[in-house]
């Protein structure tokens, strides 16, 4: 199972995507296909409620992940997609209508969260270094109009067992910028989808 | 998001054999697909109430059917009580569908003069004249009602509680869905019966057998194959008269809303 960890860089600029470009080619990668994702904010609607307590819920949709849909809500998070399994169609539980969880939320409801901002993160570039053990992603991440972040993301598909020192040693192998590291997340097993979408959460720091 | 447009029946015990064959000999099928699943209907865990003259923003709440298969049959001896916690434990794939406003379906009329027989079915012919002398829009007694639907996948250490509770839903009452499919030209009909706990045990909520014929048109602007399906239910309606009357209940008990209405 993949182990991820996002790096938001330091003192990062438009154009430092182009220039970790020129220096992650230099590693003769296989440049893997344009990656993207989809952010939305959500915030309890405290408008009628009796609780004054306020609640985000974050919804991250990974195009490049076959449209995987990861909705964070506090310490949960649910993984959602739009097509069923034929077991569930041939039991008529499922019509396969192709929603996403976060569309339902964004229309249905509304009584209970109220959508604050939507983030469109595209063009991001993928390189897949050391025969396919490792993935690195970097995109720069714009909040209405203005830049925000140059996001890195470090996806480890290798067997052996991940962890912070491993990430470190990476770090330093491909000399990757400097920033913020964050390498927390649920650790279900299988489903790292997870952890990117809380990590990301987390290094954008809402 | 999905419009589906239904048209429902129901048939007495008696009269059971007798639609099944005839629609085993109108569908072509004789064995007609066996089906069964697993119904949780949820509601927002806080109800709000509905305040008039209010300069609050106020939202509809809708309530909310979790669906998932039976995995293979547990051996009968077991009380069902345990049953309906061992699905909500173990089942790990959920389709969640949200169920819009029932309306009466309408279609778009180019020759204003013959309307009125042309959607059949008796339904009310009140005319909404778009301003055009020559296109005239009719309500047919079809029922239309656009759904939502996405996939929730549980993870191994979760179960769906775990899951709707930050959503902030609560499970109201778990049913079963038992029943069989035949399908004609693009009609699905569908006959089964609704199964409720009854002191721990699974007992039918009626003796007769509901009856859905219904079309799934995936865009709501396609009005061309809308009126196209809306034809096609309208003739299996003709098609089956006498024998079951195909029409709309009452569109009340179908409306997913709550608070707000009643």
């Amino acid at each position: 199972m993949p182990k991820t960890a996002v790096i938001t860089v330091a003192n990062a600029s438009t154009t430092s995507l182009s220039t970790f470009h020129d220096q992650m080619v230099l590693e003769v990668p296989k440049i893997l296909e344009r990656w993207a994702f989809d952010l939305k904010v959500f915030r309890s609607n405290n408008s009628q409620s009796v609780s004054n307590q306020t609640s985000f819920l974050f919804n991250i949709n990974f195009e490049h992940e076959n449209s995987s849909n990861v909705t964070i809500i506090e310490n949960t998070a649910i993984i959602s997609k739009s097509s069923p399994s034929s077991a569930l169609l041939e039991s008529g539980a499922a019509s396969g209508t192709g929603d996403s969880l976060d569309s339902i939320i964004l229309s249905k409801f509304q009584s209970l969260w109220l959508v604050r901002q939507t983030l469109k993160v595209e063009n991001g570039y993928s390189y897949e270094l050391m025969d396919g053990e490792i993935v690195v992603r970097a995109v720069n991440v714009f909040l209405n109009g203005s830049f925000k972040n140059f996001l890195i993301i470090v996806e480890d598909r290798g067997v052996k067992a991940s962890n912070e020192e491993r990430f470190n040693q990476l770090i330093q192998r491909f000399n990757l910028p400097k920033g913020s590291i964050y390498m927390k997340g649920f650790n279900t097993e299988g489903e790292y989808l997870k952890d990117l979408a809380y990590q990301i959460v987390q290094s954008l720091q809402f | 998001m999905v419009q589906q447009l239904s048209l429902f029946s129901q048939i007495n015990p008696t009269e059971l054999s007798l639609v099944k064959a005839s629609l085993s000999s109108l569908t072509g099928q004789s064995h007609p697909q066996k089906y069964q699943h697993f119904v949780l209907i949820c509601k927002p865990c806080v109800i709000l109430q509905f305040e008039p003259n209010s300069t609050k923003q106020q939202f509809e709440q809708y309530k909310i059917q979790l669906k998932t298969n039976i995995p293979a049959a547990p051996t009968g001896s077991e009380p069902s009580e345990s049953i309906v916690e061992k699905v909500i434990k173990e089942s790990k794939e959920w389709a969640l569908q949200v169920y819009d406003i029932p309306t009466f379906a309408t279609q778009q009329h180019n020759t204003s003069n013959n309307s009125g027989g042309g959607g059949g079915g008796g339904g009310g012919t009140s005319g909404n004249g778009s301003g055009g002398s020559s296109s005239k829009k009719s309500k047919i007694n079809i029922n239309s009602q656009t759904f939502s639907e996405s996939i929730i996948n549980v993870s191994k250490d979760e179960t769906i509680e775990t899951v709707l509770k930050p959503l902030g839903y609560e499970i109201q009452t778990p049913y079963k869905v038992e029943g069989e499919r035949f399908h004609y030209g693009n009609i699905t009909i569908e006959l089964f019966q609704v199964l409720v706990l009854v002191d721990g045990k699974w007992q039918k909520l009626t003796t007769s057998t509901a009856m859905k014929c219904f079309i799934n048109v995936a865009k709501l602007t396609d009005l061309e194959n809308s009126s196209r399906s809306i034809q096609e239910l309208n003739s299996l309606k003709i098609e089956l008269q006498g024998l079951v009357e195909l029409g709309v209940p009452d569109k009340n008990h179908m409306d997913s809303r709550i608070g707000f209405t009643r």
